[in-house]
């Protein structure tokens, strides 16, 4: 329980140097430092790179999918994030009892 | 990235532009696509530039490529440059050299986003020299000392490659290693005063093929996407491997005219002028673009085993030598395009009216020379 607590209070970010923007089948991402382009699909992957321009828990990022009616999980939104760090284009920026 | 059937239609922004920022060159280089010059007397000022450049971050623009014309010829020009860099858009530039000097490496050394281009079309001064012009290879190579005692992180060789340096891509190759520099090798196109040379200039079958192992043997070496065409040779080569013209890049010209892509500096790939018209409405909304997006490949092509690894080849390579968008590339591995080609009895010309070289003044506190030219 406290485990679970510790996850979901994790904030995550996306990579200082990478842009982002959604596209029709998911996201495009650039990442002027490594001058690596990256294509990513599906939703709702472009719209939480979007939203991870500042720091956010995964129930965070749920709620703001949520406001703009997207109907996502957390359990999906979390994927969507393991995918993106896996991609090295977000981070962890924080763990919070 | 493979992803044809999701970049065909178009992206909501180009993912980088070409933008020629001026006409104005000291050089006057057989295959110049744009048939660079003299300046045009209504490019756009160091405003609009910036004013472009807001539009470009709106959209999220990821990068743009500066051209021209030699562009380090505008006074402006590391201040359009540096407010690109300060809103986030990353520039990639190409010079000829002869502007850069110790200043201009270092403040290159201190950008992050910023990558120069030296262009070079041979690996000996008699090959660069008889495309570019008499001391044009001693130019960028000075050029290129100056970047890498500035210790500059990220400087490129860009090479147009042609039937007369093909066989010196060792050369060049070992020459951009020797500077700290990456080779970069791009396609001849008919474009500019291309349209003039290309035809003496071009590669065989047999020099397609042998560039094609070539490149596939060198994998860091860069190619702006510009080899799809030999795509059915082998496995492709890293890139998009499509023709991303108004789908994924356009070019910007000096006097904010809104074109396909830097190879087709023509009327009828002409989308829009951006002091007309927002670069958001031309990129999302032009008949030229929206064409193109609906493009379904050439019906000549249509029965071929290879159309889904080329794509019909370059639309560019195609125009100015008289083709149809349903006619094969010129260049196809198969020897299609050179049949059909045959059969051609004329060919469109670009704009040629720009293309005496301006004379630019050398700068004294500059370690290089400026190669000679005539002044109008």
């Amino acid at each position: 329980m406290a485990t679970l607590k510790a996850e979901r209070s994790v904030k995550y970010q996306r990579t200082t140097t990478v842009s982002a923007r959604v596209e029709a089948f998911g996201a495009l991402a650039y990442d002027h430092a490594s001058r690596r382009l990256v294509s990513l699909s599906p939703q709702p992957i472009g719209e939480v790179l979007v939203l991870l321009q500042q720091p956010l828990t995964v129930t965070e990022i749920t709620e703001r999918l949520n406001e703009l009616n997207l109907d996502f999980d957390e359990t999906v939104v979390s994927k969507v994030v393991q995918s993106l760090i896996a991609a090295n284009i977000c981070f962890e920026v924080a763990a919070n009892e | 990235m493979s992803n044809f059937n999701h970049l065909k239609t178009g992206l909501s922004a180009p993912i980088c532009l070409t933008w020629e920022l001026t006409y104005a060159c000291n050089l006057s280089c057989a295959h110049c696509l744009s048939s660079s010059g003299r300046r045009d007397p209504h490019e756009l000022s160091t405003d609009e530039a910036k004013e472009v450049i807001d539009q470009l971050v709106e959209m999220n623009v990821f990068y743009i490529n500066i051209g021209g014309g030699e562009p380090t010829i505008r006074s402006d020009f590391k201040t359009i440059a540096s407010y690109a860099l300060s809103k986030g858009v990353g520039v990639k530039f190409s010079t000829n050299g002869s502007r850069i000097d110790r200043d201009m490496a270092q403040w290159i050394s201190e950008e992050s986003y910023l990558d120069v281009q030296v262009s070079l079309d041979g690996a000996t001064a008699s090959t660069n020299d008889e495309i570019r012009g008499p001391g044009s290879f001693q130019t960028a190579i000075t050029a290129l000392e100056v970047l890498q005692s500035a210790k500059a992180p990220s400087v490129k060789v860009s090479t147009v490659i042609t039937n007369k340096s093909i066989s010196q891509l060792d050369e060049l190759y070992a020459l951009s290693a020797s500077y700290g520099a990456q080779l970069r090798v791009t396609r001849l196109r008919p474009s500019g005063r291309g349209a003039l040379t290309w035809a003496s200039l071009k590669l065989s079958q047999v020099e397609q093929e042998y560039l094609f192992r070539w490149l596939s043997c060198h994998r860091d070496v860069l190619t702006g996407d510009s080899f799809f065409h030999l795509s059915p040779l082998g496995d492709p080569l890293d890139g998009l491997n499509m023709c991303g013209a108004g789908r994924v890049v356009c070019l910007i010209d000096p006097v904010g005219d809104v074109y396909a892509c830097p190879f087709v500096i023509h009327d009828s790939f002409r989308a829009g002028n951006l002091r007309d018209t927002s670069f958001m409405e031309i990129w999302r909304h032009s008949k030229v673009f929206e064409c193109l997006r609906n493009e379904t490949g050439p019906k000549s092509c249509s029965t071929c085993n290879a159309i889904d690894s080329c794509h019909g080849g370059c639309m560019a390579t195609k125009f100015f030598n008289g083709l149809s968008f349903d006619d094969p590339d010129p260049e196809c591995v198969f020897g299609r395009g050179a049949m059909t080609l045959s059969r051609v009895k004329t060919s469109i010309m670009p704009d040629l009216s720009r293309s005496r070289p301006i004379y630019i003044r050398p700068n004294k506190s500059a370690k290089n020379s400026t190669v000679a030219s005539r002044k109008i």
